[in-house]
């Protein structure tokens, strides 16, 4: 057995034994995936974040999604200083962290080698660029779709057809699974309960780290297993939030999360006096499914979403600053990224103009060889001046 | 009387304040490895100069890197608030400090009424900081100190093209051995480092007027080079390495004065109670 599979395994039976039902079920996922793959050899595919899980649930094969399995290498420390490791291996010390450890688990055979790479244009450009490479360089299928850059009702309807196509591509590799009516029943059924967990967290905000954990349940839609941990996740909220306390100093989080550290939430709560009610990758698009129009509705969900264009991004995040009454922004952005920190400069200014205290901390949230945490602390304790202190 | 204490990497810099907002006198140690120390060695060289006790100073505000360090301290702030505080103090107009310190350097903007509205910090690289001068002059065998005034003799300015510390020292011993006077490189050097400081400017908007702060900005040339990039003369205090004790000094001044205004309300509370 692995050290990832171990630690893994043991993070399973953790969480069952203090109660958490909703977390062991999902480590117990990855676990099945990790096992089918590395011990029961069952071939997989490797995808990025916004290839739809429920296209993907439909073919029977394992699928791992690249920045989720990294991303829980990283939190169980598979890796001691992985980008200076992959670095040694020929990886860009300038390329994404998550792509360097996915990288490292392959060519230290912790994982086999994949089938094939399937991936998006949106949302990394790094992601697709570096499936295309990893495919070529194991020599194993690349699997692409281009995503329009406009969401008008043309390029939509295109980009349904693309996803249609895949599908089809896909079908001839790998036979079907699941039906797509048990697919959409799932799907749906996830978003319903989604959304009845957005509605408690938003009148008693809790304990805000089970979200960075939990966002990536997007890419398991379309499977029953993600219904049972929602189902369990929202008893949770629902028993905790009696106990969460009203009078707060409101923080909204962007970005991600340092995984090697994320009870840095908890300390900046208890040191700045105050609590990060919100942040915004726990977010679904709660698009509804229909089986005639499945692949419309899929693309729909993508051009949707809140990172599809900037406009996008800053019209959900002022309404959770609205909705949850958000006092300050605090950005964590990813050393290297091209996608989000980009942003930064105009969220800022967006930031000024509605007189909220924004404050950008940098890092990578995957190797904490790249995270000064005492600069950040310096960062973070102007922010609470300019909060408190603002005439 | 108010004491700020400005505990930086490379200095250790204390300013004190009378009831007028007056400054009564400062003080600038080496900070070194032992910060207990430094912060000891400016206290009492604060005091002789005031001719004062320590038992007379009525509230203590300490900032910089070290800030954690002052045990005498009453109250903790950032240096990006004190700068913007020590600035707004000697000059209320000014809307933009380039602080630049010996290992990081920040642009603040500075509201009408002295709190920093917003800052960009260097991340963690010493290029744009006095780090990176200090690597240069020892490259070129010259006292850092001297840098400034050679700058200003320079008839143009070599273009160093690289704004790491590291690229840098090496493109100037190609400078050097490819026999371009020394002034030129200088001034080239002022010019990158400004070039660094015009791009952070530039992450949060410059609102004028500007002025300079810390150790670096008593070098001429980087107040020249700024200037030109700005397009207006940059304001430079007379002491701009004092600026963050400075607002250190006055926040330790509201401290008390809220202290005893606390005080005076919970008395007349009492009275009304009574």
């Amino acid at each position: 057995m692995s050290s990832f599979i171990s630690k893994l395994d043991l993070a399973v039976r953790y969480h069952e034994s203090i109660g958490e039902q909703h977390m062991a079920n999902y480590l117990r996922n990855q676990l099945d995936v990790l096992r089918n793959i590395t011990e029961h050899k069952k071939d997989y595919l490797v995808t990025s974040y916004y290839v739809p899980g429920e296209l993907l649930e439909l073919l029977d094969v394992e699928v791992v999604y690249m920045e989720r399995l990294a991303g829980l290498a990283a939190a169980w420390r598979i890796f001691d200083k992985p980008v200076f490791r992959a670095t040694t291996k020929g990886f860009s010390a300038c390329s994404c962290s998550y792509q360097a450890i996915f990288d490292l688990l392959i060519e230290d055979e912790v994982i086999p080698k994949p089938v094939g790479f399937v991936a998006l244009s949106y949302t990394c450009n790094d992601a697709w660029m570096y499936c295309k490479t990893a495919a070529e360089k194991h020599s194993v299928p690349f699997y692409f779709i281009n995503v329009p850059k406009t969401s008008d009702n043309d390029h939509q309807k295109h980009f349904a057809k693309q996803l249609e196509e895949l599908y089809h591509q896909l079908k001839i590799s790998f036979p079907a699974k699941t039906s797509m009516e048990d697919v959409v029943t799932a799907s749906n059924e996830a978003q319903e309960i989604k959304s009845q967990i957005d509605t408690v967290r938003l009148k008693t905000p809790g304990n805000i780290i089970d979200f960075f954990k939990l966002f990536p349940l997007y890419n398991d839609l379309g499977k029953k297993s993600t219904v049972e941990i929602l189902k369990h996740f929202k008893s949770k909220l629902e028993s905790n939030a009696s106990k969460s306390s009203e009078d707060i100093t409101g923080i909204l989080w962007l970005g991600v999360l340092p995984l090697y550290r994320n009870s840095i939430i908890l300390d900046i709560e208890k040191k700045l006096g105050c609590k990060i009610v919100c942040e915004e990758m726990f977010d679904f698009g709660n698009i509804k499914l229909t089986r005639n129009i499945f692949f419309e509705n899929l693309a729909q969900r993508i051009m949707c979403s809140r990172f599809f264009s900037f406009e996008n991004r800053i019209e959900a995040m002022f309404k959770s600053i609205r909705d949850f009454g958000v006092k300050g922004i605090i950005h964590f952005s990813q050393r290297n990224c091209m996608f989000l920190p980009p942003m930064v400069p105009l969220i800022r200014k967006k930031a000024e103009e509605e007189k909220i205290p924004f404050v950008e901390i940098n890092g990578d949230v995957v190797d904490p060889d790249y995270f000064d945490e005492e600069r950040a602390w310096n960062q973070l304790e102007f922010f609470y001046e300019q909060i408190h202190w603002r005439p | 009387m108010y004491l700020g204490i400005d505990v930086g990497s490379v200095t250790t810099d204390a300013v004190l304040l009378k009831d007028e907002k007056k400054i009564i006198a400062f003080s600038i140690v080496k900070s070194g490895f032992d910060h207990r120390s430094a912060i000891d060695k400016v206290v009492n060289d604060i005091c002789i100069k005031a001719q004062i006790e320590r038992e007379q100073i009525n509230s203590v505000v300490s900032t910089g890197y070290g800030r954690r360090n002052v045990v005498e301290a009453n109250k903790v702030v950032t240096e990006i608030s004190c700068h913007a505080m020590g600035i707004h103090f000697l000059a209320p107009d000014i809307r933009t400090v380039i602080d630049i310190g010996g290992q990081d350097s920040k642009v603040i903007r500075v509201s009408g009424n002295g709190y920093a509205e917003t800052f960009f910090m260097n991340d963690k690289c010493s290029a744009g900081t006095g780090r990176f001068l200090e690597v240069m002059a020892h490259a070129m065998g010259i006292d850092i100190n001297e840098l400034g005034a050679i700058a200003l003799t320079a008839k143009k300015a070599e273009p160093i093209s690289s704004i790491c510390t590291v690229f840098a020292e090496s493109e100037v011993i190609s400078k050097i051995a490819e026999g371009k006077p020394k002034e030129n490189i200088i001034a080239g050097l002022h010019q990158a480092i400004s070039e660094r400081l015009m791009g952070m400017v530039a992450a949060i908007g410059v609102k004028k007027p500007v002025a300079l702060t810390g150790g670096v900005a008593k070098n001429q040339g980087i107040k020249k080079a700024l200037s030109k990039y700005l397009g207006e003369d940059i304001y430079k205090p007379e002491e701009p390495q004092i600026v963050g004790a400075l607002g250190a000094a006055v926040f330790a001044m509201d401290h008390y004065m809220n202290g005893l205004a606390k005080e005076g309300n919970s008395d007349s509370e009492n009275k009304t109670n009574e």
